[in-house]
């Protein structure tokens, strides 16, 4: 074998591993699985609120107690998910949707609309017609607690409890210590330090 | 040496390719996209899977078709959008759970697309995840009744809810999305989906129809309203606070009381701390008796 090829071959080995030590660090393990849930948040300085606004969708507003589920489930992240404060205002691009998906569509879904890395508009559907929102107030509010996660940009989490763990069940219907550090693992925030052990 | 150089040209550029190929295959994509999320709620077990199903057959499916409904919204009353369905008709051979179907054929709709009108962002199309029964196909279906306008609607009960029949044995089918969350997450389906006819025969017997969760314990309940009522008013008094109504720690205080906040009224310290801590950020040492 040549040098040149031995050479050739080395610095192709050294190429190939830095692609493998790329597509390790992008897929090291951690607390949140953020796999599918690229960045798309909202700008902040690191200190002080940040502070985004929902409206009801034209057509598809929540009605009822679906309503009652998407405040609630606004303030619980409020008072517990610094630094982000979600407020209502008509005129937001971030809309609340209550949409008749079929009984095997997911529970919820979340479109966030992105450019540069930002949030631009964000679509928050609850399924009217998946049974458990059907049949249960309290999983219409983990749905909106779950889905409100997503908009604040929070990704799944194979945590349990954790009000974005998918395979969640009603002990609890508001955020837990896991979704506020999910909270803060995208916005560190200086004037909110959390103390989260991973 | 004219040869040595070369190679090691065409070496660099490997290395250079190694890098540029690794960068793209793993940057954040920083131009215009659109990510979506989804809840699937889907059963852990078996188990819970029966429990949870109304209405469970196992038949063959003898025709498919799509049928688009025009979507009225609740809200306005208005045609505001059309969903496509699509309908199985299943001749039922065996009904597991749900006697009244026994000998029928049955049509099992799900919901494929979903067309929205309204909104800044113009019509929305959305492709909904579902899985897709063959005809002449046997398959054990896990139903309910969903639809909101009528009542009568049969569905597949979630996105876990069809298993292809091949002899005895029982083959669950996912939806492309719940698989890709499943194997995002590292698993696969419990082993208890493994499974046969005989062996579900016998968790349907053992295991009748229930609520997928315990209901609600009326004080607990009791207990998250008290709190939510507590919440709403600390989250009203933030407002004021925002549109700079206070002058003083203490004045924010006597309007919590006025409004009837009471001391360890947000129940969980961690929350109440936060909020102490929300008001701090605004200059304000209001004492919401979060330890007391």
């Amino acid at each position: 074998m040549t040098t040149g090829l031995r050479f050739t071959l080395v610095a192709m080995l050294v190429g190939g591993a830095g692609v493998a030590g790329l597509f390790a660090g992008a897929h090291a393990s951690r607390a949140y699985n953020n796999s599918g849930s690229y960045a798309c948040g909202f700008p902040y300085s690191g200190s002080g609120d940040i502070s985004v606004t929902v409206a009801d969708d034209l057509f598809w507003a929540p009605y009822g107690t679906y309503i009652t589920a998407y405040n609630a489930s606004q303030n619980w992240w409020n008072l517990s998910a610094q630094p982000v404060k979600i407020s209502n205002n008509a005129y937001s691009a971030h809309l609340k949707l209550v949409v008749p998906g079929g009984s095997s569509g997911p529970r919820g879904s979340v479109d966030r609309g992105c450019s540069g890395g930002f949030r631009t508009y964000t679509d928050m559907r609850i399924n009217s017609q998946h049974p458990d929102n059907i049949n249960y107030y309290e999983w219409r509010q983990s749905t909106a607690a779950h889905e409100l996660g997503h908009f604040v940009w929070i990704s799944h989490s194979s945590v349990t409890p954790a009000i974005m763990n998918s395979g969640r069940d009603l002990s609890f219907w508001a955020p837990v210590l896991d979704d506020r550090c999910g909270a803060q693992s995208r916005y560190p925030s200086s004037t909110y330090p959390l103390q989260c052990s991973y | 040496m004219t040869n040595l150089r070369s190679t090691g040209v065409i070496a660099a550029l490997a290395l250079l390719l190694g890098v540029v190929l690794g960068w793209y295959l793993t940057k954040d994509p920083g131009g215009d996209a659109v990510f979506t999320d989804s809840d699937y709620g889907a059963p852990y077990q078996l188990s819970d899977l029966v429990q949870a199903s109304p209405t469970i057959l196992r038949g063959v499916v003898i025709d498919l078709r799509e049928s688009k409904t025009v979507l009225i919204s609740p809200v306005t009353g208005t045609a505001a959008g059309e969903r496509t369905e699509v309908v199985w008709r299943v001749r039922v051979s065996e009904a597991l759970r749900g006697s009244e179907f026994s000998g029928t054929d049955v049509e099992v709709r799900a919901t494929t697309q979903l067309v929205l009108a309204g909104g800044d962002q113009g019509s929305r199309n959305l492709q909904i995840d579902h899985v897709s029964l063959d005809a002449g196909q046997e398959y054990v279906l896990f139903l309910t009744k969903f639809s909101e306008e009528t009542g009568d609607a049969l569905g597949l009960n979630g996105v876990l809810s069809a298993a292809r029949v091949d002899n005895e044995a029982l083959e669950f089918m996912l939806t492309p999305g719940y698989l890709a969350e499943l194997e995002s997450n590292g698993e696969g389906l419990h082993a208890s989906f493994q499974t046969d006819l005989r062996r579900l025969r016998t968790a349907v017997t053992q295991l009748p129809h229930a609520p997928r969760v315990n209901a609600p314990d009326p004080a607990l309940v009791a207990s998250v309203q008290a709190i939510e009522t507590q919440q709403a008013i600390v989250a009203g008094v933030i407002d004021e606070v925002r549109d700079g109504r206070f002058v003083s720690a203490r004045a924010i205080e006597a309007r919590l009381r006025e409004l009837g906040f009471e001391p360890k009224g947000l129940g969980d310290p961690a929350s109440c701390g936060a909020a102490e801590l929300w008001f701090a950020g605004y200059g304000f040492e209001v004492e919401l008796g979060c330890s007391e």
